[in-house]
């Protein structure tokens, strides 16, 4: 005890000589510059990429979809374009024939929201939806021949964000009915995205059962990880609705949309808040967040820093003054354009034998 | 048979000589000639210089002093002068000049080809810092090379290959009778323009018409003295969600390579004449220009119809056809070019001016700075994929790396030795030729499809299936060989007996 306390008093008598012999030549440096620590604050991103994956099919799974969609409405809502929005989806729930409302999916039974919305994106659908087509996306090694608009295209900096939800144990993601991805495959993903330098920061959710299995095994830097439940823990779902027989939404999801709904693209919320979405009294799991390999402090990380994107803009009224041709030049040439389209004529060929019944 | 159909095939690469690359500096040599009337001056300039380059990690600056030509009397004009010299001392790609004009107004003048003129009092300090800032750009070479990712650049490397897409949108076709030749506007203006600058990406070009697209933003109206008595405001804040319902709608992807849109933006009469204002309420219009760029987006012009043109709408007369002025719009999509490929340096620096273009191609000394930058760029990060690539395949045991992957991995490693000994030979074509290769060899070899032929084999899996599926029919095998022993030892027994 005594011991310590000589350590203790020693360490701060040293500190204090450190401090004192600061002070004398540019005030005092125990406090780092206000502008430093703002500058590590700052995000460093250029652009945003939403990875969402909805893992399982059949229409007693119809949350799960509405989970997903939830997430691709308030990305969407906040600005990242469909190009930069990878969205993975088991099962065709909008068309189900068993859906008493064609081409729309609720997030409630009073249909508050209508997460299926007009204009939905699926990059990959139905069985196109397995462990492999999702490995190879986050390691961006896509069999040849795959289309731009199913690639994720992120650089040094982008800010991505990994939905993910479906059926989960500990350790695993169940994939359709037939195969898992594994905590481990999930961490060597991202990994692999590290040492590429494909992303700035990631942020990692995930609605399962025992959720937090799933970020247990990341050691990349610059990831925060948000699960639904911790390990030992059941996500649950939020409510039925009579009229399709079936769970419509799981409770986090449902939360984080509620929350999400709030936020507008220049809103001053943030991550840190979200962090704090569906406490155990609502949600009866309890949320689990991974912050260890994060850098920042979430209270001080904007929200739309992962859920939105504001492209940088700079407006440029400079011109090259090079001129190759008169006005007069490119206008002469559209008549001719139009001299030339104006002849084409259609004929119609007689379509029936009318002459002959005269 | 098990054991060898689940092992994964791994070419050996050269693995330590690739992690030894950043050992080794990336280094540029570049040739800098200075003439100046008397030869004193050249000399302490030099000597100066060179104290100032002696130290440099990146540069290796050879400062070379030129005599004055044997008909100097005869230059009247620096391009005579500038004719003069070069015509006695050849410059090559990369290399640059200083030449002494007296009677030069600003300090330093940047031509448009590989030259500088300056004047008879202008210092060494300042000479040191345009080649710094301009002509070698080392604070951007700083930025690629860095390795703190806090600071390093975030834009990506040039890639081989884009799609150009110039796009006219016409929301209101029937209201507003927009005439333009874009095709051949596109073939007079931007695709000689994108020949010039291909040495290190391939340009396709394409233009489109759209009509009828939904453009969602945030319009003011806003009182004027014009006929109209009214113009709109965009406010700067908006124009990303500008650009992201703008970017919805021009199905620019088609292709495999990353594009760069150029649009046209005709509005509609009902909300033109249509200006952009900054959040102190400025109207941000110059010359008549309102444009907006997003790199490596692309950039928006927005060409307002004619006031005759709205006048007619406003007085619910019939729709008037006009023409899109090329003239206008076209210088400034080239000027938006330049900076979407990041070949102009817009960095200001007092005394310092630069003459304006006015040939259909960047000045020369800009272009080869962007060179000169992609080289490194080229060569940096194909060094930090192949070095990557090395550390997972230390962590990750189930990566495939084939013969076709081990060849391209080895291809890039030699191209990048081979690119950084061109930039230090002064060679700067050759070296960029190498490290875009490099550069495309080593994405190839990272981002190969067959990298994860071993995906659903992972170690526990080789021993969870397979041992329990195996370890019971070795039971009796084993067993047997037990027999086999007992019955052979009894045989032997009953042979001594």
């Amino acid at each position: 005890m005594n011991e310590m306390f000589l350590k203790l008093v020693s360490i701060v008598c040293i500190f204090c000589i450190c401090v004192g012999g600061g002070s004398a030549g540019n005030g005092d440096t125990s406090i780092l510059p206000e502008g430093y620590v703002d500058a590590t604050q700052r995000s460093t991103h250029t652009n945003n990429w939403a990875v969402l994956v909805d893992a399982s099919r059949f229409w007693f799974n119809y949350r799960h979809v509405a989970n997903v969609l939830s997430i691709y409405r308030s990305v969407k809502r906040l600005g990242i374009p469909d190009s930069q929005i990878i969205l993975m989806i088991a099962d065709d729930m909008a068309c189900n024939a068993r859906n008493p409302r064609p081409g729309q999916v609720y997030n409630n039974a009073n249909q508050h929201i209508n997460v299926y919305g007009d204009d939905v994106e699926v990059d990959y659908r139905g069985y196109e939806v397995t462990v492999e087509n999702f490995v190879r996306l986050l390691t961006g090694r896509t069999q040849n021949g795959t289309a731009r608009s199913k690639k994720l295209l992120s650089d040094a900096g982008s800010n991505v964000l990994i939905y993910l939800t479906g059926h989960g144990g500990d350790g695993f993601l169940k994939f359709q009915d037939s195969e898992e991805i594994t905590s481990q495959e999930l961490a060597d993903g991202i990994q692999q995205m590290w040492e590429k330098k494909r992303y700035n920061e990631l942020f990692f959710m995930v609605d399962t059962c025992q959720a937090a299995s799933l970020y247990e095994k990341f050691s990349s830097p610059n990831v925060l990880a948000v699960a639904s439940s911790l390990v030992g823990q059941d996500s649950l779902s939020h409510h039925v609705d009579p009229s399709i027989g079936v769970y419509m939404i799981d409770r986090y999801t449902y939360y984080a949309l509620e929350f999400l709904e709030k936020v507008q693209p220049f809103s001053t919320r943030t991550i840190g808040e979200f962090l704090q979405v569906c406490p155990k009294r609502v949600c009866i799991s309890t949320v689990g967040v991974r912050k260890d390999l994060y850098r920042r402090d979430p209270h001080k990380v904007p929200i739309t820093d992962f859920f939105g994107a504001i492209r940088p803009t700079r407006v440029s009224t400079d011109r090259i003054n090079v001129t190759l041709a008169n006005e007069s030049d490119f206008i002469a040439d559209l008549e001719d354009i139009a001299v030339a389209k104006r002849k084409f004529t259609v004929i119609m060929e007689p379509q029936f034998p009318s002459e002959f019944f005269k | 048979m098990w054991w060898k159909t689940t092992t994964v095939y791994r070419v050996t690469l050269p693995s330590n000589a690739i992690l030894g690359l950043s050992e080794q500096p990336i280094k540029t040599a570049v040739q800098v000639a200075i003439y100046t009337q008397s030869s004193s001056r050249a000399q302490l300039l030099i000597s100066e210089l060179q104290s100032a380059f002696n130290d440099s990690e990146i540069w290796n600056v050879e400062f070379k002093h030129l005599p004055p030509p044997s008909r100097a009397n005869e230059a009247h004009t620096p391009a005579a002068l500038e004719k003069l010299l070069l015509q006695e001392h050849p410059q090559s790609v990369g290399d640059f000049m200083f030449i002494e004009w007296p009677k030069l107004q600003e300090e330093v003048l940047l031509t448009t080809e590989r030259s500088a003129l300056i004047r008879s009092d202008t210092t060494a300090n300042k000479l040191a810092q345009v080649l710094h800032s301009k002509i070698l750009q080392t604070y951007r070479i700083n930025q690629i090379l860095s390795t703190d990712d806090r600071l390093g650049a975030k834009s990506e490397a040039p890639q081989p290959a884009y799609d150009v897409i110039v796009s006219v949108l016409n929301p209101k076709p029937r209201l507003t009778h927009a005439q333009w030749n874009i095709s051949m506007a596109v073939k007079t203006y931007v695709e000689p323009w994108l020949a010039q600058v291909s040495d290190i990406s391939n340009y396709t070009v394409r233009s489109q018409w759209k009509y009828r697209v939904a453009i969602e933003a945030n319009l003011k109206q806003v009182r004027d003295e014009s006929k109209l008595g009214r113009h709109y405001a965009l406010q700067e804040a908006d124009l990303p969600h500008l650009l992201t319902s703008i970017s919805q709608n021009l199905s620019a992807s088609t292709t495999d390579k990353p594009a760069i849109n150029l649009v046209v933006y005709i509005p509609p009469c009902k909300t033109a004449p249509l200006h952009i204002y900054n959040s102190k309420q400025q109207l941000l219009t110059r010359n008549g220009v309102d444009a907006f760029i997003s790199p490596p987006w692309g950039g928006v012009i927005i060409a307002n119809p004619p006031e005759s043109v709205c006048l007619a709408y406003a007085n619910d007369e019939q729709p008037l056809p006009y023409h899109v002025s090329t003239t206008d719009n076209m210088q400034v999509m080239l000027d938006q070019l330049h900076k979407l490929l990041d070949i102009s340096s817009e960095l200001q620096m007092e005394g310092v001016k630069t003459v304006d273009i006015e040939q259909l191609a960047p000045r020369r000394w800009e272009y080869e700075a962007y060179l000169r930058r992609s080289a490194i760029r080229h060569i940096a990060t194909a060094s930090r994929t192949l070095q990557s690539l090395i550390n997972l395949l230390d962590q990750i045991s189930y990566i495939v790396i084939n013969d076709d992957v081990a060849a391209a991995i080895t291809s890039s490693y030699a191209d990048i030795l081979a690119a950084k000994v061109a930039l230090l030979e002064h060679r700067l074509g050759d070296a960029s030729a190498l490290a875009k290769r490099a550069f495309v060899a080593s994405e190839r070899g990272f981002f190969d499809a067959s990298l994860l032929a071993q995906l659903y084999f992972p170690d526990e899996q080789k021993y969870a299936i397979y041992i329990p599926l195996f370890l019971p029919v070795l039971v009796p095998v084993l067993s047997s060989f037990n027999m086999l022993r007992k019955v052979l030892q009894n045989l032997r027994k009953e042979k001594q007996h």
